[in-house]
């Protein structure tokens, strides 16, 4: 039941909120106790009422009884609520010490691993079900020191009065066992099937009712194309659902019969007691008492066991197996990480080459960059033109040491870019993705995470407004820097328009003035005058530094003192804007294109 | 934090539900649910009734088997006597246990079935309304609350039973303690309630502390520790090497949710104490009432472990009764939303169409938009009409209210003011965030015509027209290859998504309006180029719109218009735009003209 892996989950938890886990067990100890004592308590008072029925008066220990036993019935209920609150408490530790290793754990995936569908789909299941390992601490914890004390206590008492009733506690216990076992295994089962048609149901429920997809569902007009899909796959789902709750109720309605036959068995053997007159009353209320909650007892024992046993254990077996290999000590480090970052790792940026670099996608058997060789020097600034799917931004990726090579090294300042140092590469970049997140946190953050190191300096955060033109944009807003972005952090948080997106995603890349520049179609989305003011900028802002620039925009080629040009992920064209519009090759028609649109009378 | 926390409530929420309200809501679902599944409706009453029925037969067990060996033990009784009450008590318990498996098997299917015909309703709804709704917040609100009423849905008549069995439990419960005094009862009842009454009040309390300080914290709690789920923000994540920013906050928030919620667990210490004392008083007056009852032979001594039985089990039903009236309130907010949910849109009415002699498309008069949550207008009264077969460039700086103003036209924003008059228009549009549906290539096609299937020609043609032809043909499905994430499927990069958003403009022949929001913004420039030329020579005499900032395409368009601030500022040709002192236009255009210097 307990495996290397769950037992490398609960050691570790112990480690690390062994506190919390404690109360929670004394907690839970307490309140199984209690309920023990109230059937005992319950017994005497029985008894020495008899005796007052032959005494013709109540005895004074019966009102003590009687006292002790409302004491401890309050007791048992106030146990509630204590127990929802030490139950509160190392839950929320729990989740929080196995969501950090998770989340440190995904942050050092690899990116080109999320490109893999078998390793998003194991991925997403393993995040989904993180908070599975403190309900299964819990459910042990209630196991242990609960149930089986609750039994071991009964038993005992039983075995005191009526050996025979052990072996029914046995008896029902292993059928509880078996038919518990068989639900759990078959509701993981399906959990794990239902995967890939929940994602589709998850998505198309998207289309037909997100906002991204909105306005084309209105405009094309296919809603009820997606909303028949939709209801297809959830109905498909749900009988899928409903056919295994069906079969656990019919084996659940199975054991009860069963059940009720044990418990009538029971009470026959109990009379049998009676006619003997082996027990006395009080003790035969007791005994009476006991059959039924010993029952539920087991029954919850075993839910308990199974969901521990069962289903829980695979979560926490993939779990481990996503977060492997991983030591304590690592554990122990996880704490501010940005403390890491110190000065340049090779020194002030001199130069970066790359050697016959070559990338393939995971899924994928065309190479996305092929061979490609050139250099880049301290205050160039370089831009990259190139047909779509040509390459540029997987060139990028490799540059940042965000993908791996497959082919090819890459260095920097002369220094070999590998495994081990591929870590310390990126604060040598300031990076304007093409692909940006969204994220939902004050403007002043998302700015300042283009350079962390600098923990949201006032000055250089002011700079990187100024750069980026963004300063207009934080004025209009009365928290000014400090407003949240979007909706999904905090309800007064602002919108904005994909241009405006854009340029705070400029602005972060300039944070911290970055040895390189690194912008990937920074003004896809942004007005001519705005991008005029950027590009016009951009020599001056750098002041002297280096800057990668990828970008659809003739501006941005004019402005570099090199071009590099890409097609199907080789470097096919190179040199200054004179040197290719004198080569005439694919920049000088792209070139002489597009000025026509601007100088011809007319064209189309 | 009082205050921020505070915002994330909208009025509405907090406001109380009386019982009033919460009975209306019932009686309402219930009528419904009766209409629409009488027999299992009615099955599932009556059932869960009945198998209220084993607490009675319990105790009413309980009391003769102990007067039995009681009696037996003093050797009043004879064994068979009690033999034969078991074997009665067996029988009758076995009848409830059928009542209770008949009751389990039916109640999954009775409520699989509602929550799917909730779940149908509510998408079926927001897939519906005008898009103007996904603007606004309080809509998000709304739909997350009544998102959660498929849940709820099915407790109406869990309400009704539990309200049932109440009832009958107050009728047994005063025969069977009658006997001791009916004062007594009286006595019990009334303190019971008083318990009740507070424990609810206190509860009530909690919900609102929940929802005000507990719930804005997982939420946020929740964001921050999913955000990994995204590859992209994965992937930015890691380039900034942000995680301490992101795990911190996440902690953060953990520790104020925990925090919070330690607090919240604090009320529950005053309804323990006052339903505890309570207990106490009730409990022991009982014990001392019905034991000297017993001593003095008014009562048995089965009589006696019957009632204390009864007492531990009136006090839990009525604890669950109460808790069950308090997630009342929250029943008929989610309820409530739902109702409100079905019930927008039903009002609006459709835009005016003009049915038309005259050559012009779209006529446009005093037009103002302003979107619900913004202090001033995006459009500040715009008047402007468009012939059939023009080709319109829309011009602005990002905010100007190009879009709105097409998104108006496009039918998508409709609560307008001033006219807006349509002859014949059917229109299609690239968008700039256009979709990239993960289906197959024919069906990310066939959505441009409604979802409509299209032979396999047709497709062939159009992929073939926008240049994606021979990369399709490459993969071994062919138009049937699935695309994007979902499942295994191709990977197309942000061009080639685009240029099947132009494919799904043309799958839509009917169309008389196009409008094209910067719809190459992610070609290359030669394929832009060839891109816009090959759009206008299949447009014929339809009515283009197209926004774009690269000013050598609206050249030459027929016809420019410059959206400033909401207004129209310019509207001319090319040459008539250039010619304007201090143009908005002409110094946009020159500003790009000068990298072809």
């Amino acid at each position: 039941m307990v495996n290397k892996k769950v037992w490398w989950v609960l050691k570790t938890a112990l480690r690390f909120c062994l506190p919390y886990i404690l109360v929670n067990i004394l907690i839970v100890s307490l309140s199984t106790g209690v309920v023990l004592f109230i059937n005992i308590v319950n017994k005497n008072i029985v008894n020495s009422l008899s005796a007052g029925i032959d005494a013709g008066e109540l005895p004074k220990v019966f009102f003590i009884l009687v006292f002790v036993y409302i004491i401890l019935y309050i007791l048992y209920f106030t146990f509630g609520f204590i127990k929802a609150f030490g139950s509160n408490f190392y839950r929320l530790n729990v989740d929080l010490l196995f969501h950090k290793i998770f989340m440190y754990k995904s942050y050092a995936t690899s990116q080109e691993r999320f490109f893999d569908h078998e390793f998003m789909e194991k991925y997403s299941f393993v995040s989904g079900n993180t908070s599975k390992i403190s309900s299964y601490i819990g459910s042990l914890t209630n196991l242990i020191f609960s149930n089986i004390g609750f039994i071991v206590g009964t038993v005992l008492m039983f075995a005191v009065y009526e050996p025979f009733f052990v072996i029914y506690s046995l008896i029902i216990g292993i059928l509880a066992f078996t038919v518990k076992r068989y639900i759990a295994k078959k509701e993981y089962e399906l959990d794990k099937r239902q995967i890939k048609e929940l994602r589709y149901h998850d998505y198309y429920k998207e289309v037909l009712t997100g906002k991204p997809t909105a306005k084309e569902l209105r405009i094309y007009r296919f809603k009820d194309h997606i909303f028949r899909k939709w209801i297809k796959i959830y109905d498909a789902l749900r009988l899928e659902k409903l056919n295994l709750a069906l079969k656990k109720v019919s084996l659940n309605n199975l054991f009860s019969v069963v059940k009720y036959v044990l418990r009538g068995a029971a009470i026959i053997l109990l009379l049998r007691g009676v006619y003997h007159k082996r027990y006395d009353l009080g003790t035969f209320a007791l005994l009476f008492g006991l059959i039924e909650t010993v029952f539920n007892n087991i029954d919850r024992l075993m839910t308990n066991m199974i969901s521990g046993a069962h289903k829980d254990t695979k979560y926490l077996t993939d779990y481990y197996d996503f977060i492997m290999p991983v030591t304590v000590k690592e554990i122990k480090s996880i704490k501010n990480t940005q403390d890491a970052f110190g000065s340049l790792p090779f020194g002030e940026f001199r130069e970066l080459t790359i050697h016959n670099a070559s990338y393939t996608y995971p899924n994928s058997d065309k190479k996305a960059v092929d061979n490609v060789s050139f250099s880049l020097k301290k205050g160039e600034i370089v831009s990259i033109l190139g047909y779509n799917g040509s390459g540029k931004t997987t060139l990028c990726k490799l540059m940042t040491g965000s993908l791996p090579l497959t082919e090819g090294r890459i260095f920097l300042n002369g220094v070999p870019v590998c495994e081990g140092n591929k870590e310390l590469v990126f604060q040598y970049f300031g990076i304007a993705p093409q692909e940006f997140s969204r994220f939902s946190i004050p403007l002043r953050d998302f700015v300042g995470l283009g350079s962390i190191k600098d923990k949201f300096d006032e000055e250089k955060l002011f700079d990187a407004y100024k750069k980026a033109g963004i300063l207009p944009l934080i004025n209009k807003y009365k928290d000014k820097d400090r407003t949240v972005l979007g909706k999904e952090y905090d309800e007064e948080g602002v919108d904005l328009s994909g241009g405006e997106w854009q340029s705070l995603v400029i602005a972060s890349a300039y944070m911290g003035e970055p040895e390189i520049l690194l912008m990937d179609e920074p003004t896809a989305s942004i007005d001519p005058l705005k991008e005029m003011e950027l590009i016009g900028n951009l020599r001056e802002n750098l002041k002297g530094k280096t800057a990668v620039l990828i970008s659809h925009r003739i501006g941005f080629a004019r402005l570099a003192d090199r071009i590099i040009m890409m097609q199907d992920g080789k470097i096919t064209e190179e040199g200054t804007h004179e040197e290719l519009l004198a080569l005439g090759g694919y920049y000088a028609s792209l070139f002489n294109e597009q000025k026509k649109l601007y100088t011809e009378e007319k064209s189309a | 934090m009082k205050e921020k926390s505070k915002k994330f409530f909208n009025k509405a929420m907090r406001e109380k539900v009386t019982p009033g309200q919460f009975f209306k809501v019932q009686w309402k679902i219930l009528k419904e649910l009766y209409g629409k599944y009488r027999k299992e409706t009615t099955a599932i009453l009556i059932l869960s009734v009945l198998a209220f029925g084993s607490k009675f037969i319990e105790l009413k067990f309980l009391e003769h088997i102990t007067d039995g060996v009681s009696g037996y033990l003093n050797e009043t009784v004879s064994f068979q006597e009690i033999v034969r009450k078991t074997v009665i008590f067996l029988i009758l318990l076995l009848f409830v246990l059928l009542v209770q498996n008949a009751y389990n098997r039916l109640s999954p299917k009775y409520e699989s079935k509602i929550i799917f015909e909730v779940e149908k309703k509510i998408n079926d709804k927001l897939s519906d309304v005008t898009y103007e709704y996904y603007e606004s917040n309080e809509f998000y609100e709304k739909i997350n609350l009544a998102r959660q009423a498929g849940s709820q849905y099915p407790n109406a008549v869990y309400g009704v039973t539990q309200l049932i069995r109440i009832l009958v439990m107050l009728v047994v419960y005063t025969v069977l303690l009658s006997k001791i005094h009916l004062l007594y009862v009286l006595v019990i009842f009334v303190s019971i309630a008083a318990g009740a009454v507070v424990s609810a009040k206190v509860t009530d309390k909690q919900l609102d502390y929940w929802r005000m300080y507990v719930s804005p914290e997982t939420r946020r709690n929740v964001y921050f520790k999913s955000v990994f789920r995204n590859r992209v923000h994965h992937q930015n994540i890691q380039n900034t090497r942000s995680i301490g920013y992101f795990f911190d906050k996440y902690r953060y928030y953990n520790n104020r949710e925990r925090k919070n919620y330690l607090k919240l667990n604090l009320f529950s210490v005053y309804t323990e104490l006052i339903t505890s004392v309570l207990f106490l008083i009730v409990f022991f007056l009982t014990a001392v009432m019905t034991g000297k009852g017993t001593v003095s032979g008014r009562f048995t001594i089965g009589y006696y472990s019957m009632v204390i039985a009864l007492l531990v089990s009136l006090f839990t039903v009525l604890k669950e009764f109460t808790l069950f009236m308090l997630d009342g309130n929250w029943y008929v907010k989610v309820l409530s939303a739902y109702y409100d949910l079905l019930e927008i849109n039903k009002n609006d009415t459709d835009r005016e169409r003009g049915e038309g002699m005259s050559d012009t498309a779209i006529f446009i008069n005093g037009l103002k938009y302003k979107y619900a949550q913004a202090q001033s207008y995006a459009l500040k009264g715009i008047d402007i009409s468009f012939k059939k077969g023009e080709k319109v460039a829309v011009v602005g700086y990002n905010g100007s209210g190009k879009t709105t103003l097409i998104s108006v036209v496009l039918g998508l924003l409709k609560k307008y003011e001033g006219s807006l008059r349509l002859n014949c228009v059917s229109c299609t549009a690239v968008l700039q965030d256009f979709g990239q549906y993960q289906m197959t290539v024919k069906e990310n096609i066939e959505l441009g015509c409604g979802g409509k299937s299209l032979p396999d020609e047709k497709i062939v043609e159009i992929l073939k027209k926008v240049n994606l032809y021979d990369f399709i043909a490459s993969k071994p499905e062919g138009i049937r290859t699935m695309l994007g994430q979902l499942d295994k499927g191709v990977e197309l990069s942000k061009g080639q998504w685009q240029r099947l958003a132009i494919a799904r403009l043309l799958a839509d022949e009917e169309a008389n309006v196009w409008v094209l929001d910067e719809p190459t913004a992610f070609l290359d420039p030669l394929a832009e180029i060839e891109m816009y030329r090959f759009i206008f020579s299949l447009a014929e005499d339809r009515l283009v719109f197209f926004i774009s900032h690269r000013l050598g395409f609206a050249k030459n368009a027929e016809r420019i218009i410059v959206i400033n601030d909401g207004c129209v500022v310019e509207d001319g040709t090319h040459t008539e735009l250039m010619s304007m002192k201090n143009g908005i236009y002409k110094e946009m255009f020159e500003s790009q003209k000068k990298w072809y210097a």
